[in-house]
């Protein structure tokens, strides 16, 4: 009985230890976005516990953890200098409970059309440009 | 950033003591205002020291101040070099700011030029788009000094906002263009001086070795030279620039004020002592990485990080510039915009006959009420309305073209000048809401141009410059 | 293609350093104007 016991409460901290005891609340927001700047914002506002890390992952499990963030006394955090993909965040307090976790996708604008936008505004420059130093001289300065 | 870094009290006092010291200021510098041309544009004769001052001053905002780190923090290279282009306008204007006073040594506003150049329909849609965008720069301003105030401070935002505005309102009403000159000088003193020391201890504190290195190992993608959206921006925002600066009557008044061969060095100067600021401002946001902090929302960066360097100090610093860069724009607003008001729409359309004495006292009237509509406006703190000077790149960059053509060919006429900036308009707000707001200023002065060629090739005007001497 | 160290430390060093010329460049401009009383 005693050894049955003692096994089962082994099991239940191996489980929690494994999958974290998730927060009631859902208070890890947006659940999902997408980024196409590789900037995006996570808030947290309603919320009564006290976390202290935000971290990121490229698994929905959560099994590597790639960045951690201090995020204590904040209710939310904009993170930026991502490169393309899907990544995972969640919210860890001060029990080592986890928040919900929250994805966000990212995916750069595409380079072509940057670089086509890029050209058409810097033709429509050097036309004004050369306006400018055409008039200018024209008109005797 | 939850911690709010210096005490309301500090941030009362702060705002208490430097608005009594520019009202006084501004109070002192009106004595002497005897006639039209001495309140709105300082008497015609503004040397090149305080000619450079202030277009430097001006074009430094609340924005350079605190977008600049954001859009380092979020563009990385890109976000500081594409801000420091806006530098361009200050420098295209250059040769301008020297035509305009040639051709128009007596004249008064933008609008002045747009009415005498190109008549009566390109003049009204011309008024429409100035002051679209000077409601959307006055709001901006108005929000943004209430907002930074409360997050830097936890004072209040309504009283925060209504301070800043009163304070503005107060010394311009009370000292015209030499007020809102003078204090730009000592604006720009106390701003640079701020900048700089805030860059200089971040450099020495943390070693730009080391904030190049964790940018380099955490977040690579600030430092990538081919960032997409900071390339697919980049244009779009430097004609937005160019755009504001050649339509607003903030530099036309400008140009009217200086002296004779001032305005072209002034400009030229301003515009290259300004080129500097957004990387120095900027560049701090990269420390995040370094120090391991990282913001609530990305515009508090530069607050953020500035407090982290050097403590309350910092954000003490921070606080101060951010008020001197507020205060320098809004005042050149508030009398830039009032100038439109009293000489176009009041002398213009209202009562013609208006003495040079009357506008003096006409226009002292209308910067309060400017004032005042703009705290009516900001008081709700539509988050939207911070916003709306985005809005306004469709409006300002289609008058890109017809302003060039107009100052220097005889050739465009007038009408095709109101449809290219109508048109460019329509079709720049079109791209906005249809494709994203970084093709809307594109579009606007693409579609600008190609109808003010149409006109240019379809009619010759053969417009007599001497008409835009004459009195009414 | 990421920036070097080289070009970043010329773009921020250069960009503080004329940055920290600005001051000086604009009070002396005043006081040479104030002298030849041509402030305004």
């Amino acid at each position: 009985m005693e050894t049955l016991r003692r096994f089962c409460t082994v099991l239940v901290v191996l489980a929690s230890l494994v999958s974290r005891v998730t927060v009631a609340e859902d208070v890890l927001t947006p659940a999902s976005q997408s980024s196409s700047e590789g900037y995006y914002t996570l808030r947290w506002e309603h919320s009564s516990s006290n976390f202290q890390r935000l971290e990121v992952s490229s698994d929905a499990t959560f099994q590597t953890i790639s960045v951690e963030y201090p995020v204590s006394g904040m209710k939310g955090i904009s993170l930026t200098g991502y490169q393309d993909g899907t990544y995972f965040f969640r919210l860890i307090d001060d029990q080592q409970q986890a928040s919900n976790s929250a994805t966000v996708v990212v995916k750069h604008r595409s380079l072509s059309l940057a670089i086509i936008l890029f050209a058409l505004g810097f033709s429509l420059f050097v036309v004004l440009i050369g306006v400018l130093i055409f008039s200018s001289r024209r008109r005797g300065h | 950033m939850t911690s709010v870094a210096i005490s309301t009290e500090w941030a009362l006092t702060i705002v208490v003591i430097f608005g009594l010291l520019w009202v006084s200021f501004g109070w002192w510098l009106g004595r002497n205002n005897k006639t039209l041309d001495d309140f709105m544009l300082a008497g015609r004769n503004v040397g090149f020291a305080f000619a450079s001052a202030t277009a430097m001053a001006t074009w430094i905002t609340s924005n350079t101040t605190l977008v600049a780190p954001q859009l380092t923090y979020q563009f990385g290279v890109w976000g500081m070099i594409g801000y420091s282009l806006a530098a361009l306008g200050l420098i295209l204007f250059a040769p301008m700011a020297k035509r305009i006073k040639a051709l128009m040594p007596h004249g008064y506003t933008c609008g002045d030029f747009i009415r005498k150049r190109y008549g009566f329909w390109a003049w009204i849609i011309f008024l429409v788009v100035s002051l679209c965008y000077a409601f959307g720069w006055l709001v901006s301003l108005g929000m943004a000094g209430g907002i930074l105030l409360s997050a830097l401070s936890g004072l209040d935002y309504f009283i925060g906002m209504s301070a800043i505005l009163a304070i503005c309102v107060a010394y311009t009403l009370l000292g015209g263009l030499k007020a809102v000159i003078a204090t730009d000088f000592v604006q720009t003193i106390i701003i640079l001086c701020g900048v700089i020391l805030i860059a200089y201890i971040g450099i020495t504190d943390i070693g730009l070795d080391v904030i190049y290195n964790n940018v380099e190992d955490k977040s690579p993608q600030l430092l990538n030279l081919l960032f997409p959206a900071a390339i697919m921006f980049l244009f779009n925002n430097i004609f937005f620039g160019i755009g504001e600066i050649f339509h607003s009557n903030v530099w036309w008044s400008r140009a009217f004020a200086f002296k004779e061969n001032i305005g072209k060095k002034a400009f030229l100067t301003s515009g290259l002592l300004w080129l500097p600021i957004p990387i120095v401002t900027g560049f701090v946001a990269m420390a995040a990485f370094s120090l391991d902090v990282y913001p609530e929302s990305a515009d508090m960066i530069g607050p953020l990080i500035a407090a982290q360097i050097l403590g309350k100090v910092g954000a003490i610093f921070v606080f101060i510039v951010v008020f001197s860069a507020l205060a320098s724009s809004l005042d050149s607003l508030l009398a830039a915009t009032s100038d439109l008001i009293t000489k176009d729409i009041y002398k213009g359309l209202i009562n013609k006959n208006a003495s040079n004495d009357h506008l003096f006292r006409f226009s002292k009237y209308s910067i309060l009420v400017l004032g005042v509509i703009t705290w009516l406006l900001c008081i709700p703190k539509v988050a939207t309305l911070g916003s709306l000077l985005n809005f306004t790149g469709a409006f300002v960059a289609s008058t890109i073209f017809p302003i060039v053509f107009g100052l220097y060919y005889h050739r465009l006429n007038g009408v095709a000048a109101a449809f290219a900036m109508g048109l460019g308009t329509l079709c720049g707000l079109i791209a906005y809401f249809v494709i994203g707001f970084y093709v809307a200023a594109l579009t606007s002065c693409a579609v600008s141009l190609f109808i003010c060629l149409i006109g240019l090739a379809v009619k010759d005007q053969q417009y007599n410059w001497q008409q835009l001497q004459s009195e009414e | 293609m990421l920036m070097s160290y080289f070009w970043f430390q010329i773009l921020v060093y250069g960009a503080v350093g004329l940055a920290a010329l600005a001051p000086i460049i604009l009070i002396a401009l005043v006081i040479i104007d104030w002298h030849k009383e041509q402030l305004w």
